[in-house]
Parts: structure tokens; sequence; C-alpha cells
């Protein structure tokens, strides 16, 4: 090949790699400007409101018609859209769950009100999340609690996480790469623990890092479809009981009795 | 120019080669793209997608049939093209369809993976319809030897369909994929050098084109096909994420890809059932997945007695673990089956009894050989031996060939996820007739043990109970209440069914086996509901009340609860398959507070896909007509439109109408014979996949073989097809009433024994099943040549949609009624051809 034909060659490249390079900016501000014309805090607020209308339909299965008001108050201020990968971001104040990548999802506002409200949060606990995942989760309960201890497997996703914290604000919130079946003995025993990432076991050092009088609350299922949640309680004596709450108001028996 | 003289002048040799090597590597994409689908998703889907893009036949007899004047005049072009388009197709739209971004998890959320999803088929449907042009093509341009081509077709599908399998067993299905098309470019060379001489237009562009092709696919496809990419929520490529972890051997079968893992950094703790109450450790394991699912585990030996039964002791914290408190320590012996190897059980076995035997049938040798040659070492395999023997068959096939008698049968059904994607997969190990088989083979104080993950609303567990009572009811068991129990954990359910009744003895034993490890009481005789419901606490005690309805009134409450937990049987073996119509609606307004969760996928979309099948023929099908009718009206109007043509037009719209019901009703029986026959076999033959390679295979060798024998018929179709069609009529009706009893007196051979049996069964029926097809494109052939690729097409829709509406049918009606059906399709077909 001539050194002529060569130049033209890198030359014709150049020339495509430029186009392309301003056909993804193009596409880039579309985007964003679409996003931006978005009203947030307005979405939020149809999503809290959804919820609220979730809770009364499922009154009798999650045994009360509203969730704290305190947790909706919250929702409605954390921008759940900063929690989700930038192409899901129109979709993220549906009431659904959205994949964030490495096989995990954020789970939908319905499930982390839920959630958030049978571990009854107080303004003076400590609460431990197992399975960071967005981080949305932990953002939440951090308005509510004095401090959310937050551990993650998948590095980076914790990275990301821990970025949004920072961004965001949320400066009550810890979070670490480690294995969570540990807990975080360090500053056990806490007043609530989460366990978003439970899969077949229940780490028992968990149950023993509970407070006398604490709450775990592990939601059981398919990465897209929450089965059942488990609310394992331990009383004053260091009893445990469990239960197990569909959050559906569905009666599946219809039979004899 | 006029096909007709095209074929007896100037005309190329038959590609007979070619149309073998074609019709054998389409079956070969056609198994390849289950395996692929079923590790990059889940078997569901995988049989979906497969069944769809099969319209590929349709689209190309359709495409034919009306443009076939001008593709005669091009035919060895239009041929070799379309077996290089088939060539780098099958291996290019499996790569594209690979990144579209597309999770059936996702699917009930969010509508767009609906449009992934129909990009998807429509990638794949294209190499179908490329290979099917080039078959379609040559009958067309050849056809007064259609018969024989016909015949070629079905012994090429055969054939490669059989050694694709075959070697799925060394090979993985990425390189397979790959191997495919180059094979199939080297048909193309092949015909290149036949058709060379025969081209209309410069065939050096061919062979460059051919060539360039090639050289493609060598440098560049071999990095991107080979890649498989499984969605990030399978759980293998979940556990690959944990720091360290990696994926140490991988082994290959047709039966599924066994990964093995190892996450040195982060322990895997694959325990299920595990009580909340348990402080044991858990010892170093590996984990086992099977396309990309479970996992199941191998524990670490641990040399030392005292550690190992420190490092063991979690295995009496486990809901399986019940039976052991039940049976009779008195004699420290034990006797076991176990299906499906689970070396955790083993071990838990071990750990209650000191002289433990047991035989474990797990049909997927490549896992059997993990224990006991991959990682002997590390399983202690050499102080399992002597008391283990691992059987690689099927648990039903065994027993049948076995004598033994058991103090324990144990068995675990798949999790509530796997099971939501696994409805149209039979299985037959969870039947009615395969739990009297297990209950015959125990002792007089033996128990059939069974572990279910939990789901709730309760589902799975409820119908192992409804189908363990309907065996002791159909055993005429006295007071079956007594001879069954049940305990749950807070993900975990196990299930015991006694040969004896339970004594209160054993009963007591259970309550502290529980109450020590939170797990709670089900049902007993005599349970009372102040026993149930203390430690994982539901809102109402639902699972003591549907063991008590089930107990008092079966029917009543299988029909009225919102799942479907009828017992599976052996007819139909769907026992994952938990949907039922009437719930949909409420499960689906429930969608965002958890009423997803609750809606099993595979068969809605079966519905989903046998109503695009329809629509798509319904559209396809009359499409050669609109084309047809112009002409006619043509005629129509140069003649005036006197008496005579309307006459014409009469008849020609009455044959018409008979063709497309002939070949489609003999597409649609001669389907739901095979899949009624491969589902049938699935038992005989231990496994699902050896029944599909062996039984399609045989079906098609044996109707290839039918096909070309019915040459001779040629000039006399009419007389051939009714008497065909007679034949196969009356040897289903023998095979409906006799096979089962046939299949009895083998089903404890040896598996080449029974794979053999399985293809003389099969080899008379496929015969002359072969037979309808080709003799009716011989009677199409000497009245309206121009219609044998819309016959082909006609045929093509009607094996997609017979596919899939033998599956819905054998899930609401079973295998006996998919048969009686074909029976009928066969007698209609012959009706329809008689009449015109």
């Amino acid at each position: 090949m001539k050194r002529g034909e060569s130049s033209v060659g890198q030359g014709e490249q150049l020339i495509r790699l430029l186009l392309w390079t301003l056909l993804t900016l193009y596409l880039q501000v579309i985007y964003s400007a679409s996003l931006h014309a978005l009203d947030w805090p307005q979405l939020r607020k149809d999503m809290v409101n959804e919820i609220r209308q979730n809770a009364i339909a499922t009154a009798s299965h999650i045994g009360k018609s509203q969730f704290d008001p305190r947790i909706l108050d919250v929702m409605a201020s954390v921008p759940r859209h900063q929690f989700v990968p930038v192409l899901r971001k129109p979709f993220a104040y549906y009431n659904r769950p959205l994949p964030i990548g490495y096989g995990q999802t954020i789970s939908q506002p319905y499930i982390v009100a839920l959630m958030t409200d049978l571990i009854e949060p107080k303004s003076s606990d400590v609460v431990l999340e197992v399975g960071t995942g967005s981080g949305y989760q932990a953002a939440v309960l951090s308005r509510l609690v004095k401090a959310v201890y937050t551990i993650e497997i998948i590095s980076p996703l914790s990275q990301q996480a821990n970025e949004r914290f920072a961004q965001l604000g949320y400066s009550n919130v810890h979070a670490k790469v480690a294995d969570g079946f540990h807990g975080w003995e360090e500053i056990a025993p806490f007043d609530s623990i989460i366990v978003t990432a439970a899969g077949g076991l229940i780490p028992p050092p968990l149950i023993r890092q509970l407070k006398p009088g604490g709450r775990m609350a592990i939601p059981v299922g398919g990465p897209f479809t929450v089965q059942h949640l488990m609310l394992v309680e331990k009383d004053k004596e260091g009893e445990i009981v469990i239960r197990q709450i569909l959050p559906v108001r569905f009666v599946p028996l219809t039979g004899v009795h | 120019l006029n096909s007709n003289s095209l074929e007896e002048n100037d005309s190329p040799a038959v590609p007979w080669f070619a149309i073998f090597g074609v019709s054998g590597a389409a079956l070969a994409f056609e198994i390849l793209l289950l395996r692929l689908f079923a590790m990059i998703q889940w078997h569901d889907f995988a049989y979906l997608v497969i069944s769809l893009a099969l319209l590929g036949h349709g689209i190309s007899g359709v495409i034919i049939v009306v443009w076939q004047r001008h593709f005669m005049k091009y035919y060895c072009e239009l041929f070799i093209l379309n077996c290089m388009l088939f060539a780098v197709t099958s291996s290019a739209c499996f790569w594209l369809a690979q990144t579209i971004e597309f999770n059936t998890l996702e699917i009930i959320w969010q509508r767009s993976h609906w449009w992934a999803l129909a990009k998807i088929y429509a990638l794949l449907t294209v190499p179908f319809f490329f290979a099917a042009n080039a078959i379609a093509l040559t009958m067309v341009r050849f056809k007064h030897r259609v018969a024989a081509l016909y015949a070629c077709d079905l012994l090429g599908a055969g054939i490669g369909g059989l050694s694709t399998v075959v070697l799925l067993y060394s090979f993985s299905p990425g390189s397979l994929l790959f191997s495919l098309s180059i094979s199939v470019l080297m048909v193309c060379v092949y015909v290149e050098l036949q058709f060379s001489a025969h081209y209309v237009i410069v065939h050096r562009w061919l062979i460059l084109g051919l060539l360039c092709s090639l050289v493609i696919s060598l440098v560049y496809v071999p990095k991107h096909v080979s890649d498989i990419k499984p969605v990030s929520f399978k759980a293998l490529s979940k556990a690959i994420l944990l720091p360290g972890a990696k994926v140490e051997n991988q082994y290959y079968s047709p039966l599924g890809v066994v990964s093995v893992v190892e996450s040195p950094v982060v322990p895997l703790r694959i325990v299920p059932g595990l009580s909340l109450a348990s402080t044991a450790s858990i010892p170093p394991q590996k984990a086992i997945f099977i396309d990309g699912d479970g996992p199941t585990a191998i524990n670490k030996f641990i040399r030392s007695e005292q550690n190992r039964n420190t490092a063991n002791r979690y295995l009496h914290d486990l809901t399986s673990s019940v039976p052991y408190y039940l049976l009779n320590k008195e004699n420290r012996k034990l006797n076991s089956l176990q299906v499906g190897l689970d070396h955790p059980a083993l071990l838990q076995s071990q750990l209650f009894f000191e002289d433990s035997t047991i035989d474990v049938v797990e049909v997927n040798a490549r896992i059997g050989e993990l224990l006991t040659k991959d990682y002997a070492e590390y399983a202690g395999w050499a102080s399992l031996n002597n008391r283990i023997r691992i059987h690689s068959e099927d648990a039903r096939g065994f027993l049948s060939s076995s004598s033994e008698q058991y103090d324990m049968i144990a068995l675990r059904t798949a999790g509530s996820f796997q099971a939501s994607l696994s409805a149209l997969k039979p299985d037959f190990r969870y039947t009615v007739e395969a739990f009297s088989q297990y209950f015959h083979r125990l002792k007089p104080q033996g128990v059939i043990a069974v572990a279910t993950p939990i789901a709730l609303p309760p589902r799975t567990s409820l119908k192992v109970l409804a189908t363990a009572l309907q065996m002791l009811q159909e055993q005429a068991v006295a007071d079956a209440s007594r001879h069954i129990l049940m305990i749950r954990g807070w993900k975990t359910a196990a299930l015991i069914v006694s040969k004896s009744p339970i004594t209160d003895q054993q009963i007591n034993k259970v309550k502290i086996f529980c109450k020590a490890r939170w797990f709670d009481l089900v049902y007993f005789s005599g349970v009372e509901r102040n026993n149930v419901n203390h430690f994982n606490r539901l809102s109402s005690p639902d699972f003591y009340l549907a063991a008590i309805s089930l107990i008092e009134d079966m029917p009543h409450f299988i029909n009225q609860y919102k799942f479907m937990i009828a017992p599976a049987t052996d007819d139909q073996p769907y026992f994952y398959r938990f949907f039922k119509w009437s719930s949909l609606n409420e499960f689906l307004a429930f969608r965002e507070f958890g009423g997803a969760a609750l809606i099993d996928q595979g068969y809605p979309m079966l519905v989903i896909a046998l109503a695009l099948a329809l629509a798509f023929t319904l559209i396809l099908i009359p499409l050669p007509l609109f084309s047809q009718k112009e002409k006619v009206g043509e005629v129509g109007r140069s003649a005036g439109k006197n008496q005579t043509v309307v006459a014409q037009e009469y008849t020609e719209k009455k044959i018409t109408r008979s063709i497309l019901f002939y070949f489609f009703l003999v597409g649609l029986g001669f389907m739901f014979v095979e899949i009624a026959v491969i589902q049938r076999m699935a038992l005989f033959l231990d496994h699902a996949v050896i029944s599909a390679a062996v039984i399609i295979s045989s079906f098609l060798i044996f109707a290839g073989l039918g096909s070309y024998h019915c040459r001779r018929y040629g000039a006399r179709p009419a007389v051939a097809i009714r008497l065909s069609i007679t034949i196969v009529v009356i040897l289903l009706s023998i095979y409906l009433f006799f096979a089962g009893s046939v299949l009895a007196l083998f089903i404890d051979r040896n598996l080449v024994f029974r794979v053999l049996v399985a293809a003389l069964m099969v080899a008379p029926i496929a015969f002359v099943m072969g037979m309808p097809f080709p003799l009716g494109l011989s009677a199409l052939v000497m009245q309206r040549g121009y219609w044998v690729a819309w016959a082909w097409g006609i045929n093509g829709c009607a094996s997609v949609v017979s596919t899939i509406a033998a599956t819905l049918l054998a899930i609401h009606w079973g295998f006996t009624v998919v048969l009686i059906l074909a029976i009928l399709i066969y007698s209609a077909a012959a009706i329809m051809f008689s009449r015109h």
C-alpha cells in the first residue's frame, strides 16, 4: 500500500470517528434535555401517592392501612432517579423494580416503603443494611435514623453507591465492601437490620447482632418479584419471633373451611 | 420460461448432498439454539423462541410460490445463495440476538422487552427462512422428484439432529454453532462445483462471495459466537461476581452444561432449609450449576473425624433432616435411595446412621463423575464409595430394574424461582405413578421424604402433598392421613410419606426436632390449629388449612384453589405448572404490590406463542391466493366471465381449500404424534432430552425412508394416500392401547436396548407417516405444480402451530388426548383428500 493511500484511509477513519462522537454527543444532549424536562418532584409525589393507595389496598395483609407518614415524606424527597442507571432514569419513579447491573435490582418503591415501615425506624436508631445495591434503601433510611451501616459484596456497586451518598449529602450512611454474612461486628448491636441480599440463608450472626427489641426485615423471592417479606423480631428477653408477610392482598384459600 | 422444460432440458443435477446437508444443519441449528438459550435465559424461553422461529419455513413457502417463475430462472444462483446465507446468518443472527437487551424476568414490568423479544424472534427466523428456501426451491425445480427430495430432507434432518446430540457430549454449543456455519459453507463449495455450468449470472461473483463469507467467518466470527453471555440474573452469573470466584471447570452434555464454581474469598454457603436457630458453621464448598442454574454443593472432605463431625453439624439443622428422626435407629443401618445427586444429603445420612448404604440415581452422568472422578479427592469419595452406588439413569427406570427395598427414598423439588421458569418441562419424578413406585419399594417402616422450597402463597409443597394423598388413595391405604407428616421452615418444607402409620412416639420426636430449630409443624394425624404456625408466623395458618382441606375434600379444594395444585400424572407430567386462568386477572391487578410473583411465565407465554403462530399462519397461508386470484380474474375478464369460467372458479376455490386443509392437517398430525411420543418416551428413555433426540431422529429417518419408498406410487398417489393414512390411523390406535404394556416389558433393560426398542416402536408409524405429505405433493405436481411451494409453506406453518398446541393440549388433557386428536386429524386429512 502506498503512503498516500494509507493517510487517506486514516483520514477517513478520523472523520468517521468524529462523526460518531458528534452523533453520540448529540444523542446525549437530546437525552439529557429530555430528562431535564421531567418534573422529578412531581413524579416523586405521584409515586408516594401510589404507595399510599397500595397500602390501603393491602391493609389486611400488612396489618395497617397506611405507612408511617415520615417514611412517605422521606421517599418524597429522596431523588430515586439518582440511584438508577442513566437509561433507566425515566422509569425511576414507576412502582416497579429496575435493574442496576451485576444481576441486582433497585427494589420497587412500594417494597422499600413496606420494608422500612416494618422495621419501625426511630431517629435514635442505628441500622444495618446487608446488600447496599444502588444505595436507595440506605438513603431513605438515613433520613429517618441516626446512622446507617451498609455492606455490599460487589465492589463496583458499593463504590457507585458511596459516590452517590457523598454527592447527595447522606453523611450518616457508612458503607463498606465485605461479606454481609458476618454483619458489622464493630458497630453491633443494631436497632434494626434490613437484609436485601439473603439468598438461601439468613446469616445467624445477624440475629445475634440485633438488639433485644430489634427488628430485621428480609425480602424473599426472585430478582424482580418479591414473594414475601420476613420480619424477625427479637423481644426484650432475646426470644425470636418470625413473621412471614405477603405484600399482596391475596387470599389463596377458598376451600372447604 | 416454463419450469417443466427447465427441469427436463439443460438441467443441473439434483443437489441431493446439499439438501441432505442443509436439512441436517437446520435441525442441528434448532437443537443448538435450544441449548444456547437454555444457558443464556431459561428452559421455557428457549422452547418458545425456537417454536416460533420455525415460522421461517412458512414464510419461505409463501414467498417462493408467489415469485417462483422468476426464481426458477436463477435456481442455481438462488440455491447456493440461500445456502450461503443460511450458513452466515445461523451464527450472525444468534450473535445479534445476544446483543439485544432482553430479560425474561422483566417482561411483566416493561413493554420494551416485548419489542426486544419480537426482534429476537425475527432474527432467529432468518436462518430457518434461508434453509427452507434452499429446500423449497429445489422441490419446485425438481418437482417430479419431490418424494425423493422430501425423503432426503427428512433423512438429513434425522442424521443431523442425532449427530448434534452426540457432539454436544464433547463440545460447547457455541463452538458447534460456529462449526455448523463452516460446514454449510463447505457444502456451498461442493454445490458451486456442481452448479458452475448452469449459472445464468456470472458465477465467479458467487465464488468470490462464498470465499469472502468463509474468510470473514473464520477470521471474525469465532470469538463472538463462542462467547455465550448468560443474563446477569442467572445464578451462575451472580456467583462469579463474588470476589475471586471463578468457573473452575465446565463440562458439556446435551442434558445441560455443568459448571463448577470455586469462591476462595467469600465462602459459598449452599444450605437450603437451614434453621434460623442454627449456630453451626458450614464447611468449605464448591458450587455446581447446570445451564447456569442452581446451585448444589460439593462439601470439602475433612480428614479428621472429630473435625468432620463438627463441620457437618449443620446437617442436623435442616428441614430435610426430619426423616432421620422418624426412622428406627436401633439397628444402626440405613438403606436409602436418593433421587438426584446431592452431596450434603449423602453426608447427612452418614451422620445419622453409622452403617448406611445409598443408591443415588442421577440421570446426568457428568454430575456423578464430579464426585467419583474430577472432585473425588475434594469430596472424599474414597471414604464414601464403599457405601454409595451412583447410577446414571432415571429413578423410575432404576426402580423397575432393581428389587431393592429401602428405608428411605429422598427427593427434592426445584426452587420456587426455578420452578416458575419450568412450567413447560415434563418431570416424571413427581407424578402419582412415580410416588406409587416409590411407595412399593419401601420397607415396612420406610418413608418417602420430599424436600420442597417454600413459595408463598403455598404451591409446590401443596402439590407434593396432593400427589402423595392421591397415591395413598389409589393404593387403598386405610386412613391415609396417618401416613403423612409435613413441616416447614422459613424457606423450605419437608413432606414425609410413611409406609406404616406414623406413631405418636415418632410425632413427639418431630415436635422436639421442630421446636429446637424454629420449624413449624404443618400436618400430622391429629394436628390441631394450636400446634401450627408458631415460629414462622403467617397471618393465617395457610399451610395447615390447605393440608386439612386436601385431606378432607381434595377435588373441591384443588378446584377452588387459586393455583394449579392437582397432582401431576405420567400422562400430564407438568409438575411445575401452577398457573390458572381464573386467577390471572387477580394477579395482574396486584402486579405492583406482589402479584407479579404469583404468575408463572412459561404457561401464559406458551399461549401467547400459539396466538402469534396462529396469527402468522392466518396471514401467511392465504397470501399466495391473492396472486392466484389476480390470474383467475384476468382469465375471467378475457372470457367475458361466462358460466364455464364461473364453474371453473368455483371448482378452483374448492380444490384450493382442500389443498390448504390437507397439507395443514398432515403437518398438524405429524407433529402431534411426534410431540406425544417424545413426551411418553421421556420416562422410558430416562430424560426428555434423550427422548427428544432418539424419537425425533427415528421419526425423521424412518419417515424419510417411507417418503423415499412412496416414489413408486407417484403415478397413483390418491390410492396410496388413502392407504397410508388408514395404516397410520390403525398403527396409532395400536400404539395408543398397547405401547404402555410394551414399554413396561423393557423398562428394566439398559439404555442402549431401550433406545433400540423405542426406535423400533417408532419405525412403522414413522415410515407410513412419511408418506402422506410427499404423496400429496406428487398429486399436486400432476395437477397444480405451482402450488408445491405453497404446500411446503402450509406444512411448515402447521408444524409450528402443532408443536405449541400439542404441548398446551398435553398440559391440559394429557398425551393420550393428543394422540387421539392426531388420529382424528389424519382421518380428517384423508376425508379432505378424498372429497376432491
